[in-house]
């Protein structure tokens, strides 16, 4: 199957978007970092990235204005998938509003469990609707379960960069990064076991084309962890972190793309390209 | 619970397209779609071969993989339990054509919609056979209420070895189109 590039953008991004998410809540959680003007920012661009990723999401649509339809149907992946994005981006301006506001204790935690419930779900939820007994290389949990774990990767990386450009204390700075770069390793580290998982079980590196997109991902997945690994040690500024970020990009754009070029279908009567030389066909 | 759907006897099938061509003259099918399309099979080597035409359409499954996926209930059910497309409901997502195990939904480039074989419902609703039965030069498919004996669908199952009798692979989805293809003719390798 083609590469159907707004989708996978969008994945990509709602993807990041939630794992940054995770990544902040847990820092709420544990309380590592205290500056509300970082997390405002992590916010902001959480918001951005949905947002985006939902736009992004519409390119791939013909008639957006017949969207409303989708209310008849809540059941669909699409559905879900715009709802997730709008929680994740109402759930970043109540966090925005209340961090203006002093929000309790009580409060801050709550809502950060509920970023990192809402987090992990967006970037499973964006690749479990592609599950379908059609595609028999897609429907398997692994595929969705590789979409959470490089969107993981992807959103470690970005909480990475974040941590490091952030000016505060200096032993908190290091220890915030310190905790960063762990997500960072530990997530690249699974995001690249479970896809070479998916692409073993799945038998899907024999086909044509494909072994170089399987590639950009899993170097990538090794690439955010080791971006974990070396940023952890020292003080690197923020080209290493950088490097991470785009790591994560390839690791998670690069299992999309691999996951549409894998679409193979069950059997294709009418819906390819070239069905017209589809007359000639020989079994 | 009717079950519409289309019985092609592939043995009698001669690949003449007249189900093919009908289809796009009566549905007004852009160029280089297709509802329907009839495909060549060539089976063995030279000189042991074997060879058949297996016509393609929607398989009107009953529990049907487009109408599941589509967000916005473009494609549907009728109350004669057909599944259709109504295009002014389709926002171009292209999910169900993802999701059809047979791939043999159409893109409509104009409209930007998606598009399959309707079963000519504007013809079957009013009592007529479907443009492909109609104009089938061998008198090869047969359409029907499959949980109607008297219907021509079912005749031609019931009068049928039940051993020739084949459907599209399932999935989960029971495709109702069937199939009928002696070993003498060929071999069906698609369930």
């Amino acid at each position: 199957m083609e590469i159907q590039w707004p989708l996978a953008i969008f994945t990509l991004l709602a993807g990041g978007a939630g794992w940054l998410l995770v990544w902040s809540c847990v820092n709420q959680l544990r309380g590592t970092v205290t500056d509300d003007k970082l997390f405002s920012r992590e916010l902001i661009v959480i918001a951005i990235l949905a947002i985006c990723g939902g736009i992004s999401s519409a390119l791939h649509l013909s008639h957006v204005d017949r969207m409303m339809g989708a209310l008849s149907h809540p059941s669909s992946a699409i559905f879900t998938e715009a709802v997730m994005v709008g929680l994740v981006v109402l759930l970043c301006i109540v966090f925005l509003v209340l961090l203006r506001r002093d929000m309790s204790a009580g409060t801050r935690k709550a809502l950060s469990i509920v970023g990192i419930v809402f987090g992990v779900v967006i970037s499973f939820a964006t690749g479990s609707g592609y599950m379908m007994s059609s595609q028999p290389n897609w429907n398997t949990l692994l595929m969705p379960l590789s979409y959470l774990v490089t969107a993981s990767a992807f959103g470690s990386a970005l909480y990475l960069l974040f941590v490091d450009i952030w000016k505060g204390d200096e032993a908190v700075h290091g220890k915030a990064v310190g905790e960063a770069s762990k997500y960072a390793l530990v997530t690249g580290l699974v995001a690249a076991v479970v896809v070479v998982i998916y692409a073993i079980a799945q038998g899907v590196l024999s086909l044509s084309g494909e072994p170089a997109l399987f590639a950009v991902c899993f170097i990538g997945c090794l690439g955010v962890a080791a971006v974990g690994a070396g940023a952890g040690k020292a003080t690197t500024g923020i080209a290493l972190p950088s490097v991470g970020v785009i790591c994560g990009v390839a690791a998670s754009l690069g299992f999309r793309c691999f996951m549409f070029a894998a679409g193979t279908g069950l059997l294709t009567f009418i819906a390819t390209p070239d069905a017209a030389n589809h007359f000639f066909a020989t079994i | 619970m009717s079950h519409y759907a289309i019985v092609v006897n592939a043995d009698l099938c001669t690949g003449c397209m007249s189900c093919e061509v009908s289809c796009k003259q009566e549905n007004g099918v852009a160029l280089g779609q297709y509802w329907n399309k009839v495909l060549r099979y060539t089976q063995g080597t030279f000189p042991d071969t074997k060879q058949f035409w297996l016509p393609t359409m929607c398989q009107q499954c009953e529990d049907a993989p487009c109408v599941n996926v589509c967000p916005t209930g473009a494609s549907y059910r009728n109350e004669d339990n057909i599944v259709l497309v109504n295009t002014e409901k389709c926002i171009g997502c292209r999910y169900c054509m993802m999701a059809c195990p047979y791939g043999v939904r159409s893109w409509n480039e104009e409209i930007k919609a998606v598009q399959k074989c309707t079963l000519c419902n504007h013809l079957t609703s009013v009592g007529e056979d479907p443009a492909c039965v109609k104009n089938c030069a061998s008198k090869c498919r047969y359409y029907g209420d499959l949980d109607d004996p008297n219907s021509d669908a079912s005749k031609a199952l019931a009068a049928a070895d039940p051993e020739t009798i084949h459907r599209m692979k399932d999935v989960g989805n029971h495709p109702a189109t069937a199939y009928i293809l002696t070993s003498r003719i060929g071999s069906w390798e698609w369930d």
